[in-house]
């Protein structure tokens, strides 16, 4: 944890600490990291947004803090949630948690909902087993979360069943279902990236009018940087299994820190005017069995010197709440 | 979609809500598909015939006549109890069949009740915790398939007393692994869905999560699968009596008729086809409606035959 961070997110109040967080997975011989050490902390109310592209942890890391890597997954470092550590806890433990303390929303919609029973039946079975209401009582909360979710005539749609919903609406009722039990942070796993544009702006509205209204912290993992600044005020970006910039959004849009993040801003068509201007990364991620000597991004960052490949660059405050894992980054910065 | 249309809120009469509510139900999809709708009441008509009939017809079936040997069926000479011909003991074929539709009942239902209840418990349990206790249930599974059941069902027998009871137990046992197999292979599928990491999301316990989200989606599957089972069992059971250590007279089964018949095939075909056609009658009644159950069962599935039967109406009108 940097003192940046910290400064940024006022110690001693995180809701959720995250210390040299790893997730290893172990197969015939070969050990794949996912992610590689991850310092994070989240106080309460706040939204987080982790960006990076495909197999750079994101999303492992979102799996691992509810506690939902499966073997032959391996997680070490710490993960401590109001005051408890999570790491090691077992299944019965983590049962405790999972619900009112951490809630997750699926990047699948259509497949997140139990098909052979109606959403209702769905929605109304969390409050009765977890907080023993009667039917009655957990009727009216469902439709109220329905209604919460912006689901029409939720009362009539109680009984339907999820294939006579559409892929949006679905996921509005896994929402649903992920803030019945009041959850302190929601973790929302490309919730949008299933649904089509129109429909994605809906559900991003909507999870952030939730967590404005409700006060929960939002641990938001996307590959899309026009989605993570819609529902996010503080910006983690991930490569290769590691932090490699983190800061408030809008300073990290205007001036990136690190290579990568200028390199996603520069490829991203909302951007631009014209696509000659769009200049995708070259190259690859890395293979996930590697280990690192230098940096992780060097061989396709067009600033890499000869000193990339050969120390390893540590994630390091830039500037006031800034933090870059880049040799060049007070470079960087100046350059805007 | 049909099967989630609201009641209407004001009903002209109480026929129509009668009507509405009615056209809700499963039971309104049954009426209307011919072939499940025969099948369930060839089952309920099977199922009344065992338990009241039975008792009545018990001392008949057991009524020896030197006089009515190889009596042929389709007569009604001697009364219409001997209708469906007699044996080689001169015994009502048709009193006989009534007593064995209870005892078929009660042995293949319980024996494949208690195999997909037991065994589809044990599989899904196994394919949900997965490592070491998965690998020694299903090594003991591949050793009750190894051994040949009707050599298992012998021995055990042979030291037992053969009884309804012990039969039922034995049958259940070597029939165990098909719906471990079933349940097991479904389960290792399921617990990889988004639902399941859902619920577990939620603090769902491994208990809930079997409860709710595994078990009603294999359960169509097992279904089908007893329903085949059926048929099998009450052969099975027959093939034991065959042998001498299953059921003995007085008791008797279908299988029982069917294996004593087979002696005489030649001289009365009747002896060993009635008892057969009942066997076969049942089989396929029970997988008619299975099918129609696993269908109608599945929300996605039951949309569709209820549009399926509203168009075959439409189209008949």
């Amino acid at each position: 944890m940097t003192a940046a961070a910290k400064i940024m997110q006022q110690p001693g109040e995180a809701l959720i600490e995250i210390h040299d967080l790893t997730v290893q997975f172990r197969t015939a011989g070969r050990a794949i990291n996912a992610v590689r050490g991850i310092d994070l902390s989240i106080g309460p109310g706040e939204s987080v947004a982790i960006l990076g592209e495909s197999g750079s942890g994101k999303s492992v890391t979102g799996k691992a803090v509810m506690g939902l890597i499966n073997a032959p997954g391996k997680v070490s470092g710490s993960v401590r949630f109001a005051g408890r550590e999570l790491v090691g806890l077992s299944e019965t433990e983590l049962q405790d948690v999972r619900g009112p303390g951490l809630a997750m929303v699926f990047q699948d919609s259509l497949d997140a909902l139990n098909p052979v029973f109606s959403v209702g039946e769905q929605i109304m079975e969390i409050l009765m087993v977890r907080l023993g209401w009667s039917r009655e009582k957990s009727r009216a909360e469902a439709i109220s979360l329905m209604q919460q979710v912006g689901i029409d005539s939720a009362e009539k749609r109680l009984s339907s069943y999820p294939h006579q919903f559409s892929g949006g609406m679905r996921q509005r009722i896994c929402i649903a279902m992920a803030i019945a039990l009041k959850p302190q942070l929601l973790i929302a796993d490309e919730p949008t990236t299933a649904l089509d544009v129109t429909v994605q702006a809906g559900i991003l509205k909507l999870i952030a009018k939730l967590q404005r209204e409700s006060g929960m912290a939002l641990l938001f993992v996307t590959h899309d940087l026009a989605v993570a600044r819609q529902v996010a005020s503080y910006l983690v970006v991930m490569y290769a299994g590691r932090i490699v910039e983190r800061g408030p959004i809008d300073a990290l849009y205007a001036r990136p820190a690190h290579p990568y993040t200028r390199a996603l801003l520069n490829s991203n068509p909302g951007s631009v005017s014209h696509w000659s201007q769009l200049h995708p990364i070259s190259g690859n991620p890395p293979d996930k069995t590697m280990v690192f000597t230098g940096c992780a991004f060097a061989d396709r960052c067009p600033r890499a010197v000869s000193r990339c490949r050969a120390e390893a660059p540590a994630l390091r405050q830039v500037a006031p709440g800034r933090d870059s894992r880049c040799h060049f980054a007070e470079e960087l910065l100046d350059a805007h | 979609m049909y099967l989630t249309q609201p009641i209407p809120a004001s009903p002209a009469s109480t026929g129509a809500r009668i009507k509405a509510y009615f056209a809700q139900t499963r039971l309104s999809l049954l009426v209307r598909s011919p072939i499940a709708l025969i099948s369930a009441l060839v089952l309920i008509a099977l199922v009344l015939i065992a338990v009241i009939g039975a008792p009545l017809a018990l001392e008949t079936a057991n009524f020896q006549s030197l006089r009515l040997r190889f009596f042929p069926p389709f007569s009604l000479e001697h009364g219409w109890i001997y209708v469906l011909g007699a044996d080689g003991l001169g015994r009502s074929m048709l009193a006989q069949l009534i007593v064995g539709a209870r005892t078929s009942f009660i042995v293949a239902g319980a024996a494949v009740g208690l195999a997909a209840v037991v065994g589809t418990s044990i599989g899904m349990i196994s394919g949900f915790v997965g490592g070491w206790v998965d690998a020694a249930l299903m090594r003991v599974s591949d050793i009750i398939v190894t051994v040949p059941s009707l050599l298992l069902a012998l021995a055990v027998l042979f030291v037992l007393e053969p009884s309804i009871f012990n039969l039922v137990a034995v049958l259940a046992v070597s029939r165990l692994p098909i719906y471990l197999r079933v349940a097991r292979a479904q389960t290792l599928e399921l617990r990889e869905r988004v639902f399941v990491e859902a619920s577990r999301a939620i603090g769902a316990t491994n208990l809930r999560i079997i409860w709710r989200d595994i078990r009603p989606l294999v359960l169509p599957t097992v279904m089908t699968v007893s329903m085949l089972e059926l048929a099998s069992v009450m052969l099975a059971a027959a093939g034991l009596s065959f042998l001498g250590v299953g059921l003995q007279r007085p008791d008797v089964d279908w299988g029982t008729i069917v294996s004593e018949g087979r002696e005489y095939l030649t001289r009365a075909w009747w002896a060993t086809v009635f008892p057969g056609m009942a066997i076969v009658i049942t089989a396929l009644a029970a997988n008619f409606l299975s099918n129609w159950l696993r269908a109608s069962g599945d929300p996605l599935q039951a949309g569709a035959l209820a549009a399926a039967t509203a168009r075959q109406e439409d189209a008949l009108k």
